[in-house]
C-alpha cells in the first residue's frame, strides 16, 4: 500500500535514476514526474538537441511501462497511430477483419514532433488522452493504465507544421519548457554521452505502483480558500472584470476549468512530492506557469506585442492575493 | 467529522491575541495619526478663527482616545477558527497545514484518507511554533504617527497667540491683551488701596492680578488659555475670602463661627453707623466732668448698641460695650472710656477685614468680567465692553485724547507737529516769546521721565454711591484731640463719602480745626 512516505521515496528514487542520464533540468524533471502521477500529459516545447527525447526514453526506461515512440511526419495517418482493421484468412478460407492495435496502445506513448502531423492526425490522441480508450471501426477499445502522453515540439521552426488546436492543446496537464542547459550542465552532458559506459538506468517503480500513488494524491487535502484562490487565479487569466491587468489587455480567452483542474491535481502531487498531506498556496504558485501557459490564447494585441503567456500568468499571481478577505 | 488536535486550538487562541493586539495597533495608528492631523488643522485654524479649545488639548485628548481605543481593541479577540487558522498559517509559514486542518475539523472540505494525517501534521507544527512569530506587529506607519504627533505637539506649542491680522481669532487676541490691561490696572489699584487700609488678604492678591494682566498682554494665550488663568485666580481669590469670611464670622460669634451673610458684605453701613456711635460716645466720655443726665444718656445708648449689635458687631466689642455700661453706671467714667477705647479697637480691626473682603469681592467682579468679555470675544468697543466709567462724568480724559473745540462747537483741527505745539491749533508759541532759554535747561542732567508706551490710558474707577438727604450735622461741635483730628482726616481720605457730602463734611471739620 502506498503511503505519503513510499510516495515520496518512490518518486525520489524515480528522479534519481532519470538524473543518471539527464544532466540539469531538475525541473523540469520534477514537473514531468507531478504530470505521470497527477495523471496527465506533458507537451515539451524546445529547440532541437536539448534531450525532450531521451527524457522521455529514460522515463520509460526507469517505470516498469510499456513504452512507444510515433514520430509525427505530415504523411503520418490516424490509423498508424491508433491501429487499423486488416483482412484476415483462417485456415479454412474464411476471411475476416482483425484489429491491429497501433503504437497507443503503450503505457507511455512519445508524440515526438507532434505539430508536424495535419490536425487530422493530432486529433486521433484527442480521445486516448482524455478518455483513456480509442475507438476504430466503432469498437472502443480501453488503454491499460497508467496512460501518459509526452508530445514534443520545436517552438521555432514553423515551416511545413501544424499548430496544435486549442482542444487538444488543452487535454495537456503541462506545456513545459526546455531550456538550454547552464555551461557547468553542458560539459557534464558531453562527459556522460561520449564516453564509453552510457549510463543506464533501472526500473524502480512499476505500473501497479504508479496507479496506487495516483490515487494516493486524490487524497490529499485542500482547504478552502485554497481551492478558492485556485478559482480566483483561473479567472483572473480572463479578460473580465476580475482579471489582472495584463489579461485584461493581451488575452483573449482565458484559461479553462480544464485549466483550475490540471492545477489543482498537479499542486496534490507535488504537495505528497513535498512530504505535506495538504496543498499549499507554494504548490499553485510553482504549477501556475506549466499548467496553465498554454491554456491561454492572446489576442491580436498581445501576438502583435510579442506578449509570452507567462508574464500574464506571472502578473495574474502578483494581482491575487492569497489570503482575500483577511486582515493580516 | 475530525476533531481538532488540542495543540492547533492553543495555537490558534495565542494567534487569535495576537491579532486582536496587532488589529489594535494599527487602529491605535490611524487614531493617533488622526489626533495628530485634528491637532495641526486645529492649531491652523486657531490662527484665523478663536477656538474654544486649545490644541495641545485637543492633541492630548485625541492620543488619549487613541490610546484607549487601542486597549479596547486589544482585549477583542476574534474565535473565527477558519481566519485564525489562515492568519497562523500565514505568520508561521506552516503551508495552510492549520486552515486545511480547521476546515477538516469543522467538516468545510471532505474527509480523506490522509485526514489523519493532516491533523497529525498540524497539531506537530503547532508544537514548534516559535512564539517570536506570534507578536503582535506594531505597523510601519507607527513610527510616523508618532513622529507626527510630536510635530503636532511642537506646533501647538509654539504657535498658539499667532493671528492672521483682520480675523476673529486676532480680534480676540486684541481683547484678552486689552483685559489684560484693565486687570493689571486694576490690580494697581487693589494694591494702593490694600496699603491705605492695611488689608493683608488683598495685598497678597495684588501682585497677583497684575502679574496676571501682564501675562495677558505679554504671553500668546488663546482664548481657554487666557479664561483658564483668569479663573484660577478667581479660585484663589475666592479661597481668600472665605478665609476672610471665617475670620468676621468668628469675630462675630466666637462659639457657632457661623459664615456671615452676603448681606453683611453688602451693607456695610450699619458696622461704620456702630463705629461712629462708639467714637462719639467715646469722645463724650472724654470730657470731663460728667453730669448725671449725661452719664445716663450714654449708658442707654451704650446698651442700644450692644443690644442692636447682635450678629452685626463683633462678640467682644458687644462684651466690651457693656463693660463699659456697667462702668458707667457705677460711676467709674475713665473705666467705662477705656472699655469703650478696646471695643473701638475691636470694631476697627473688623472694618479693616470687611473692607479687605471687598476689595477682594472688587477684584473677582472685574475678573468676572473679562473673563465674560474674553469669552464674548471680538476687540469691540459696544457700551457693554467698555471701561467702568468710561462714558460717565468721571471719566478721565487721557492728555489728549479729547480734540480741542471751537466755541461753535466745531471740532478744530490738529495742532501743527514740531517742538512747540500748542494745545490750539495754530497758537503754538515759539522760542522768541518764551523769553531766555533758563541755564539750568542747558544743565546735563539726566532723563528722569519714564517715556510711556501707547495705551488707552490709565483708569480710574471709584465707587459712587447715591446723594444722601440734606441735613445739618447731629454732632455738636466740639473741641478735638489731635489725634482725634488726624483719624478725622485719614477717615475722609478713605471712607466712602458720596461726593455730594464731601464738602460738608469737609466744612465741618474745618469748623471743627478753626474752633480748636
Amino acid at each position: 500500500m502506498t503511503t505519503p512516505e513510499t510516495f515520496r521515496e518512490a518518486v525520489a528514487a524515480l528522479a534519481a535514476e532519470i538524473r543518471k542520464v539527464i544532466v540539469g533540468h531538475d525541473a523540469l524533471i520534477e514537473e514531468v514526474l507531478i504530470a505521470l502521477f497527477a495523471g496527465g500529459n506533458v507537451l515539451l516545447e524546445g529547440v532541437p538537441g536539448l534531450g525532450k527525447t531521451l527524457l522521455v526514453k529514460t522515463l520509460s526506461q526507469a517505470l516498469d511501462l510499456r513504452y512507444s515512440r510515433i514520430q509525427f511526419t505530415p504523411d503520418l495517418m490516424p490509423a498508424d497511430i491508433i491501429g487499423t482493421n486488416v483482412v484476415m484468412q483462417e485456415e479454412s478460407g474464411r476471411r475476416f477483419f482483425e484489429f491491429q492495435r497501433g503504437p497507443i496502445f503503450s503505457q507511455i506513448v512519445l508524440a515526438d514532433e507532434i505539430n508536424r502531423a495535419t490536425p487530422k492526425t493530432q486529433s486521433a490522441l484527442l480521445e486516448a488522452m482524455q478518455e483513456r480508450s480509442v475507438t476504430a471501426a466503432g469498437t472502443q477499445y480501453l488503454l491499460e493504465e497508467p496512460f501518459f502522453v509526452l508530445a514534443t515540439q520545436n517552438p521555432i521552426e514553423m515551416e511545413g507544421t501544424y499548430p496544435l488546436p486549442e482542444a487538444q492543446v488543452d487535454r495537456f496537464l503541462f506545456k513545459l519548457r526546455v531550456t538550454f542547459p547552464p555551461p557547468g550542465d553542458l560539459i557534464t552532458i558531453m562527459d556522460r554521452t561520449t564516453g564509453p559506459a552510457q549510463p543506464a538506468p533501472e526500473r524502480v517503480v512499476g505500473g501497479q505502483t504508479v496507479r496506487e500513488m495516483q490515487a494516493l494524491a486524490r487524497e490529499v487535502a485542500v482547504a478552502a480558500h485554497v481551492k478558492d484562490y485556485v478559482a480566483r487565479l483561473v479567472r483572473a487569466t480572463h479578460p473580465n472584470a476580475d482579471g489582472a491587468s495584463l489579461a485584461r489587455r493581451f488575452v483573449r480567452y482565458g484559461a479553462s476549468p480544464r485549466g483550475a483542474q490540471a492545477l489543482l491535481l498537479s499542486a496534490k502531487v507535488r504537495a505528497l512530492t513535498e512530504g505535506r498531506p495538504n496543498v499549499a498556496f507554494e504548490d499553485l504558485r510553482t504549477l501556475a506557469l506549466p499548467a496553465l501557459r498554454h491554456r491561454l490564447i492572446l489576442n491580436f494585441e498581445g501576438e502583435a506585442e510579442g506578449i509570452d503567456p507567462d508574464d500574464v500568468i506571472r502578473n495574474v499571481l502578483n494581482e491575487t492575493p492569497e489570503l482575500a478577505g483577511v486582515r493580516r | 467529522m475530525t476533531a481538532l488536535p488540542a495543540e492547533v486550538r492553543e495555537l490558534l487562541r495565542r494567534v487569535s491575541r495576537a491579532q486582536a493586539q496587532t488589529v489594535a495597533l494599527r487602529w491605535g495608528t490611524i487614531a493617533t495619526f488622526s489626533a495628530a492631523g485634528a491637532s495641526l488643522v486645529w492649531t491652523v485654524a486657531g490662527t484665523v478663527l478663536s477656538v474654544p479649545l486649545p490644541p495641545l488639548w485637543v492633541l492630548a485628548g485625541g492620543v488619549g482616545a487613541a490610546v484607549l481605543l487601542t486597549l479596547v481593541r486589544g482585549q477583542l479577540a476574534s474565535r473565527r477558527w477558519e481566519l485564525l487558522a489562515r492568519l497562523a498559517d500565514f505568520r508561521m509559514g506552516t503551508r495552510e497545514r492549520m486552515s486545511t486542518a480547521v476546515d477538516l475539523a469543522e467538516g468545510r472540505i471532505p474527509a480523506t484518507a490522509l485526514a489523519p494525517r493532516v491533523m497529525n501534521e498540524a497539531a506537530r507544527e503547532a508544537r514548534r511554533a516559535e512564539p517570536v512569530r506570534l507578536r503582535p506587529g506594531a505597523p510601519a506607519a507607527a513610527r510616523w504617527a508618532l513622529a507626527l504627533v510630536a510635530l503636532a505637539a511642537a506646533v501647538a506649542w509654539l504657535i498658539p497667540g499667532l493671528t492672521l491680522p483682520a480675523t476673529p481669532a486676532r480680534q480676540t487676541a486684541e481683547r484678552i491683551r486689552q483685559e489684560g490691561r484693565r486687570l493689571e490696572q486694576a490690580g494697581r489699584r487693589l494694591q494702593e488701596q490694600a496699603r491705605t487700609t492695611r488689608a493683608p488678604q488683598a495685598r497678597r492678591a495684588a501682585p497677583e492680578v497684575q502679574r496676571l494682566g501682564r501675562e495677558l498682554q505679554q504671553q500668546r494665550l488663546d482664548r481657554a488659555a487666557a479664561q483658564a488663568r483668569i479663573a484660577a485666580l478667581q479660585r484663589q481669590l475666592e479661597a481668600a475670602r472665605r478665609r476672610i469670611g471665617e475670620r468676621i464670622g468668628d469675630a462675630l460669634a466666637p462659639q457657632t463661627r457661623p459664615q456671615p451673610p452676603d448681606a453683611f458684605f453688602r451693607q456695610p453701613t450699619d458696622l461704620d453707623r456702630s463705629v461712629r456711635q462708639l467714637r462719639e460716645l467715646a469722645a463724650r466720655l472724654a470730657e470731663m466732668p460728667v453730669s448725671e443726665g449725661e452719664r445716663r444718656d450714654l449708658a442707654q445708648q451704650l446698651s442700644d448698641l450692644a443690644q442692636s449689635g447682635e450678629g452685626r458687631l463683633p462678640a467682644a466689642a458687644r462684651r466690651t460695650a457693656e463693660e463699659a455700661q456697667r462702668q458707667l453706671g457705677a460711676g467709674n467714667t475713665a473705666g467705662a472710656g477705656e472699655a469703650l477705647r478696646q471695643a473701638l479697637q475691636e470694631l476697627e480691626a473688623l472694618e479693616a477685614m470687611m473692607s479687605d473682603e471687598q476689595a477682594l469681592r472688587r477684584t473677582q467682579r472685574e475678573l468676572e468680567q473679562s473673563s465674560e468679555r474674553i469669552a464674548r470675544g471680538g476687540a469691540g468697543r459696544g457700551r457693554s465692553d467698555q471701561e467702568p466709567g468710561a462714558d460717565g462724568p468721571q471719566a478721565p480724559s487721557a492728555p489728549g485724547a479729547q480734540r480741542p473745540q471751537g466755541q461753535g462747537g466745531e471740532e478744530v483741527p490738529a495742532p501743527p507737529e514740531g517742538p512747540h505745539e500748542g494745545s490750539t491749533p495754530g497758537q503754538g508759541k515759539g522760542p522768541s516769546k518764551l523769553g531766555a532759554p533758563s541755564p539750568r535747561l542747558e544743565g546735563g542732567g539726566e532723563r528722569s521721565g519714564v517715556r510711556g508706551q501707547e495705551a488707552p490710558g490709565q483708569l480710574q474707577t471709584s465707587e459712587i454711591l447715591g446723594p444722601g438727604r440734606r441735613e445739618s450735622a447731629r454732632t455738636p461741635v466740639r473741641a478735638l484731640r489731635p489725634d482725634a483730628a488726624a483719624q478725622a482726616d485719614e477717615h475722609l481720605a478713605r471712607q466712602r463719602i458720596p461726593i455730594d457730602l464731601r464738602a460738608l463734611v469737609r466744612r465741618y471739620f474745618d469748623l471743627l480745626g478753626r474752633q480748636q
